[in-house]
């Protein structure tokens, strides 16, 4: 079985033989980097164009992105060998294939990991994932990071947020779990803020579908989500906002995750090619409106239709529309959407308003953090 | 002594026992005729039975009456809710005297009265049904009057949003359509490298950095809250100069949604003023490119700049 896995992911990157000119560049002077993820559900490799000026406008490409699936936390040694082959593989076709350099290679374990290892008292286990790893490639000094919450969070802030508004931008991840995140209060990149809540949009949605009964339909499902979302999500976020203090040192509230790049897309197809949309309160309020009144409005060829610069490649939009549908249908649009909204809620003030950002790319930011870090040596 | 205290004690008793005779005569007097009249109205038995039967269908009527204003008393709006509860008030008033009446069964003079009471009680609901329909007919009309409003303002904004190409851009999100109020002039585009220390003007499309504008505004019209200026920089390809995308979006104007460069954002107090804006990227394409300036979605200015 981790056989015919190695051999896989080998025939997948074979044809038609990726090398790191194959890819469309869209920076002048920028550089390729792989970042290869040790996650919950398997291994991820996101394959990254970073620009020359990265560090202040945080402008970074995702080229290519590849996950194998091997539960790693279950913690038993089929699916430890399986994650070992699948992480040897991925490390082998970056290097080997995509000719990226090895000293432009980032790998991590991340905090989900760690925290089921915890839990479970297997971190032996991740130290004999690494060391297997590190004979693998034959790299025995190579860094695997094992990184946690609090890390996480810093390194995705300071990979996607650009130098400018470092100090002035609260930036939360909304994943289907949790929602994370946080700010730096003290004008340096070492003291980090953190900001949790244990809710996120699957969560949310399993929630408001236990309370539907037999009535499924849209405006059943809208009515108890205002329910749910009433209830603790809106206390935990409000005191999670208050106890971040994150509402008086921030200008800026930047989002990523999943519902993010959905909403992002949705809402302002014509930046397709923007991995950050701002966007105002009222434009997302706006949208779960629709959502419920005029659903079709957002398919892909409503969407197409709409769009009047011609200088706009409605392929391109027509394409990304159509996934965010796939992986996101309408029930789960209205839920990520609900929790978007609380969570802006708390930073709408009267009088001073917050600027919002949607991050699109936000799942890479932390192999851009890394590059920095290392550019900066 | 003894004579004068018996004489006034006979002239008191004399004087007592009149009174409680005359006292006596005329309650007798009273009753005699008090019952004498009730012989008189006393009815045959079969009349009795009419008259019971009377009774009883000015109960079935009035009950009837009572059950159509429990009905007409749950409407009434706000605003008319004034004059319908003065309505009710003397409605109610009327109601409970001809409860009353229509109790003392045994007493034929009240029929007449119970019966005239009940016509004007249903007169006072016919007033009231009436007023109630009047309003509920108000209301509709006006509401359908509001919706014809709104359809036709919506055809209104569809018809000014609709693009040349007859397809419908997105409603303007934030801002209201206001006409612009700026005159724009002495607009310079520069192509400028190196850093801000040292920084030279360039017409080198590879050696540019960033692109530069300066222009200057004037109203007749004093401005008292922030005013905001889009800029957009349109590159040979066709394609939106962007800086960042932090720094970038979309806004809105009579040709459909458009994607800015820079946004100017500053207070203006009527002054005539000197404004700036900067896009950097990393990388500059050969030939023209257009710069224009939108103040409410409208174009107020224009400049271009060619690199080699």
């Amino acid at each position: 079985m981790t056989r015919l896995l190695f051999f896989y992911i080998l025939f997948l990157f074979s044809i038609p033989g990726y090398t790191q000119s194959s890819f469309k560049l869209k920076y002048k002077n920028s550089s390729v980097y792989a970042g290869i993820d040790i996650g919950s559900k398997g291994v991820k490799m996101s394959i990254l164009e970073v620009g020359k000026n990265s560090q202040k406008t945080g402008t970074f490409n995702i080229l290519q992105e590849t996950s194998v699936n091997t539960d790693f936390i279950s913690f038993t040694d089929p699916t430890f060998h399986a994650t070992l082959t699948g992480l040897c593989s991925l490390y082998t076709t970056a290097v080997n294939t995509y000719q990226i350099p090895s000293s432009q290679v980032y790998t991590v374990i991340s905090s989900g990991v760690k925290m089921q290892a915890d839990k479970d008292d297997k971190n032996s286990w991740l130290k004999q994932l690494i060391d297997s790893f590190r004979i693998c490639v034959n790299e025995p000094a190579r860094n695997v990071e094992l990184i946690d919450v609090l890390q996480e969070a810093r390194l995705s802030h300071l990979g996607i947020v650009p130098e400018s508004r470092r100090y002035t931008t609260f930036l939360i991840d909304i994943g289907s779990g949790n929602t994370k995140g946080g700010y730096f209060p003290n004008g340096n990149t070492k003291d980090f803020k953190l900001f949790q809540v244990n809710w996120g949009t699957k969560s949310v949605a399993n929630a408001t579908e236990k309370r539907l009964d037999d009535d499924k339909s849209i405006a059943n499902f809208n009515k108890q989500l205002y329910r749910v979302l009433a209830g603790e999500p809106n206390s935990e976020i409000i005191y999670a906002v208050n106890v971040s203090g994150a509402y008086n040192m921030s200008d800026n509230m930047a989002v990523s995750g999943g519902i993010a790049w959905s909403v992002a897309t949705l809402l302002y197809p014509e930046l397709i090619d923007n991995p950050v949309v701002p966007v105002t309160y009222s434009d997302v309020v706006r949208f779960s409106e629709n959502l419920v009144t005029n659903y079709t409005s957002y398919s892909d060829t409503a969407i197409v239709r709409s769009i009047t610069d011609p200088t706009l490649d409605k392929n391109v939009i027509g394409r990304e529309v159509k996934r965010v549908n796939q992986v996101f249908d309408q029930k789960s649009l209205m839920a990520g959407t609900g929790l978007l909204l609380r969570i802006m809620r708390q930073f709408e003030g009267l009088y001073e308003k917050k600027q919002f950002y949607l991050v699109k790319n936000g799942q890479v930011g932390w192999i851009s953090a890394y590059v920095d870090q290392t550019v900066g040596k | 002594m003894r004579y004068k205290k018996l004489s006034f004690l006979l002239v008191v008793s004399l004087v007592f026992f009149l009174s409680v005779s005359l006292v006596l005569i005329c309650a007798w007097f009273y009753y005699y005729f008090h019952d004498n009249k009730k012989a008189e109205i006393r009815i045959p038995l079969n009349d009795t039975i009419s008259h019971q039967k009377k009774f009883d269908s000015l109960q079935n009527l009035y009950t009837a009456s009572i059950g159509t204003l429990d009905t007409l008393s749950a409407y009434g709006n706000d605003s008319v809710r004034a004059d319908i509860n003065n309505k009710l008030a003397e409605f109610y008033r009327l109601r409970n005297e001809v409860n009353s009446l229509l109790q003392e069964r045994s007493n034929p003079d009240k029929l007449e009265t119970a019966r005239l009471k009940i016509t004007s009680l249903q007169q006072k609901i016919d007033e009231l049904k009436a007023r109630t329909m009047k309003v509920e007919y108000e209301n509709k009309r006006l509401s359908s009057m509001l919706q014809q409003l709104s359809n036709e303002l919506k055809t209104g904004e569809d018809a000014t949003r609709r693009t040349p190409s007859g397809t419908f851009s997105k409603l303007p999100q934030d801002k209201p359509a206001v006409p612009p109020l700026l005159n724009i002039s002495d607009v310079k585009i520069s192509a400028l490298s190196g850093s801000t220390e040292k920084v030279e003007e360039t017409g080198s499309a590879e050696e540019t950095e960033r692109l530069s504008g300066t222009f200057t505004v004037r109203s007749n019209v004093h401005l008292s809250t922030n005013t905001e200026l889009m800029i957009v920089v349109i590159q040979p390809d066709g394609r939106i100069l962007q800086s960042t995308s932090w720094e970038s979006g979309t806004f809105e104007t009579r040709e459909g949604k458009k994607i800015y460069s820079s946004k100017v954002l500053f207070d203006y107090k009527g002054e005539q003023k000197q404004l700036s804006f900067s896009i950097s990227a990393d990388e500059f394409q050969k030939g023209e490119y257009k710069v224009f300036i939108y103040q409410n979605g409208v174009v107020i200015g224009k400049g271009s700049k060619t690199l080699n």
